[in-house]
Order: C-alpha cells, then structure tokens, then sequence
C-alpha cells in the first residue's frame, strides 16, 4: 500500500466517527464574513429598495449573501423579489407571519415586521463559497435605539456560516435620511458606540455637523440610479454596481487584516 | 401621537359601517397599512370614505358598506378593488401601493 493509498484510508476511517454536523461546522469556520447594516429613516421604499438591488449585485459578484430585513411599512423586498402579492403581503395579514426563502445558489431572504421574530434557515447555501455577506435592513426608529439594535446584533449570529460564532458588529453602515429624524438624536453617538470600526456612508439630507461626528461618506443615491419605486425587479444599474465594488474593497482589507491576525 | 388617537378612532367609527366584524377588521387593518405607506400621506374624513392623498398625486379613497369596503386608486378613472375577504384585502393592497410607488417615481 502506498502512503497515499494510507492517507486516503485514514480519512474514510476517521469519517466514520464523524458526524455530518461536524464535517459542516470544520468546512464552515473558514467563511469570511461581515454584516452590512442598512437603516432608513422614516416610512420610506427606500428599504426594501435599496436593500434588494445591493443584494443581487453583491450576490452575483461570487459571495453568498443573507438580506435580513425588518420593518413595520411596505413595500418589504418580497415586492422587488417578484413575491405573488398573497406572499409578500402575508405580514400585513398576520403580522406574525416571516417571508423565508432561498432566491438563489447565494442568496437568501428573511423578512418580519419585528426582529424577535427572525429564525435561522434550516438549509444552507446550495453554492459553498469562502465568503458570506448578511445584510441587514432596518427602519431608524425614533427614541433609544439600544435594545433595537441589540435584537439586530443578536440575530446576525442566527446567519452566520461560522459555528459558534458569536453575534457580528456591523463593518459597514448605510443610512439613508428620508425624513427629519437624524436632526435631533445621538444616532451617531450611537453608532460610535455599537460599531467603533464601522465604515459609514449617509444618503439624503444629513446635517454635516452630525455626520461629521464620525467620518461619514456620502452617497449620492441620486446619481446613477433608476428610481422606479413601482417596478417588481430588484433595482440594478450604475449606482449599484459601483457601490457594491466600493463596499466589496472595504470589506475585502478587513478580511484580509483579520486573515493576518489569524496566522500571527 | 394624540393625532394618531385621533386617526385611529376616526377610521373605527367609519368601519362601524361595516357589519361583518372579520370584513371591519380587514378595513381598519387595510387603512392602517396605507397609512404606513408615508408620514406625507393626507387624510381626509367624510362621513362615509376616508381619502388618503399627497401632492405626488397620489389618490386612494377607502368607503365602507355594510357588507364589504371599496378601495378606489387614483382618479379618472379610477380602479375600483371591492374587498369581501382577504383575497380582494391581498388586491387592494397590492394595487394601491403599485399605485403609491409609481406616482412617486413619476416626481
């Protein structure tokens, strides 16, 4: 027998003892994640908008991606996912009621009014790539955001590929302003606090005294994108793919920064 | 949120109209749900509609009958959706908001 035929031996051996849990928890540790917060002020399509197209053009670029979504006013994603509307509209019913469902090799979508409501996927991604993006998108509500926040922060570990992992922080934060509420509340205060690392980026009016608390980019949601609130597709075009690459090389260095912590 | 009180009873009282209690339900659940479209969207009460319109043209009159509510979308002419149970609820619903997302996109 050769040493490789050996080998090859010993593992058929050892998999005998082990469990397919543990063979998917040893291939899983190894997927590169991060969590994308997207919070929209106000009653707003912005939400489901915007969350739906960076989503699909994310998830196209080769990464798997999870859009949590939560939020009491329609239109949810389901609307842009081309649900039927005895689907999406299921929430407005009976607002217990989650939208749970795989849309691709390497996407999946999860919406409930309230986020004590999420529950893990049962399944996992068909396509297994080595790396992984939830997003979350959310209403901004007014008054103390912590234990809203933290609902969010917990649930983010529900999605993770990693076993065991623990909830992730956001590494990168989108606000979209789409009424007045950022004028007057400590949201940025806030955000120093839960996501100290995170990379902001602000659409909308956003007073420069606020946003400036931390180093805040503005995007301009404007230029390069079709607003056509009513149309049943995920929105797509310049906008979204130049913003998806500009969050892909954000996300990109921190996993490579956490790969090198990894192997000192 | 006085205001909000306000609304809420305004629509119960209109929805008094309405005899079945499952249809009354799906008539208070319906105007809820518009009204969460946008904090821009007007309300207008009479004694038998309540009218939900914005300068972006949009135009939703809700009207209870003793046995169903008339949702009517935009105006000349308008789309009448008749709601007797959740399936025409589901349509309503639907269509009114297709019809809030466009007339926003139209500004």
């Amino acid at each position: 027998m050769s040493p490789g035929e050996s080998s090859t031996g010993l593992k058929q051996f050892a998999r005998l003892f082990l469990s397919v849990e543990d063979e998917k928890n040893s291939r899983e540790c190894v997927v590169s994640e991060s969590l994308v917060w997207i919070m929209v002020t106000g009653n707003s399509p912005m939400r489901a908008f915007l969350a739906s197209g960076l989503s699909v053009c994310i998830a196209s670029k080769n990464i798997n991606v999870t859009l949590v979504e939560s939020g009491r006013g329609l239109p949810n994603a389901g609307y842009y996912f081309t649900f039927e509307p005895e689907e999406y509209l299921l929430p407005a019913l009976d607002k217990k009621k989650l939208l749970k469902r795989s849309l691709s090799d390497s996407l999946r979508f999860i919406y409930a009014r309230t986020p004590s409501l999420f529950e893990p996927f049962e399944e996992n991604f068909a396509r297994n790539t080595e790396t992984h993006i939830i997003i979350e998108a959310f209403d901004f509500l007014q008054g103390d955001q912590t234990d809203y926040w933290e609902e969010l922060l917990r649930i983010s570990a529900f999605y993770s590929l990693n076993y065991g992992n623990e909830r992730l922080v956001p590494d990168v934060i989108i606000i979209i302003n789409s009424g007045d509420q950022l004028q007057n509340v400590g949201l940025f205060d806030s955000i120093v606090e839960f996501a100290p690392e995170a990379t902001v980026f602000t659409g909308g009016e956003v007073l420069d005294e606020l946003a400036g608390r931390i180093d805040a980019k503005k995007l301009n949601i404007l230029a390069g994108m079709d607003i056509s609130f009513g149309r049943r597709l995920p929105p797509s075009g310049p906008f979204f793919s130049g913003f998806t690459n500009t969050l892909l090389q954000k996300i990109g260095s921190r996993w490579k920064g956490k790969q090198k912590d990894v192997v000192r | 949120m006085s205001s909000d009180n306000n609304i809420n009873s305004s629509i119960a009282v209109l929805g008094r109209l309405i005899m079945k209690k499952a249809v009354r339900s799906l008539f208070s659940n319906f105007c809820s749900e518009i009204m969460q479209f946008s904090n821009q969207l007007s309300k207008e009460f009479t004694r038998f509609e309540i009218t939900f319109y914005s300068g972006d043209g949009i135009l939703l009159k809700v009207s209870p009958y003793s046995e169903l509510f008339l949702v009517s979308i935009g105006e000349n002419p308008s789309i009448d959706v008749r709601v007797l149970d959740r399936g025409g609820f589901v349509r309503g619903l639907d269509l009114s908001l297709k019809h809030y997302l466009d007339s926003l996109s139209e500004v």
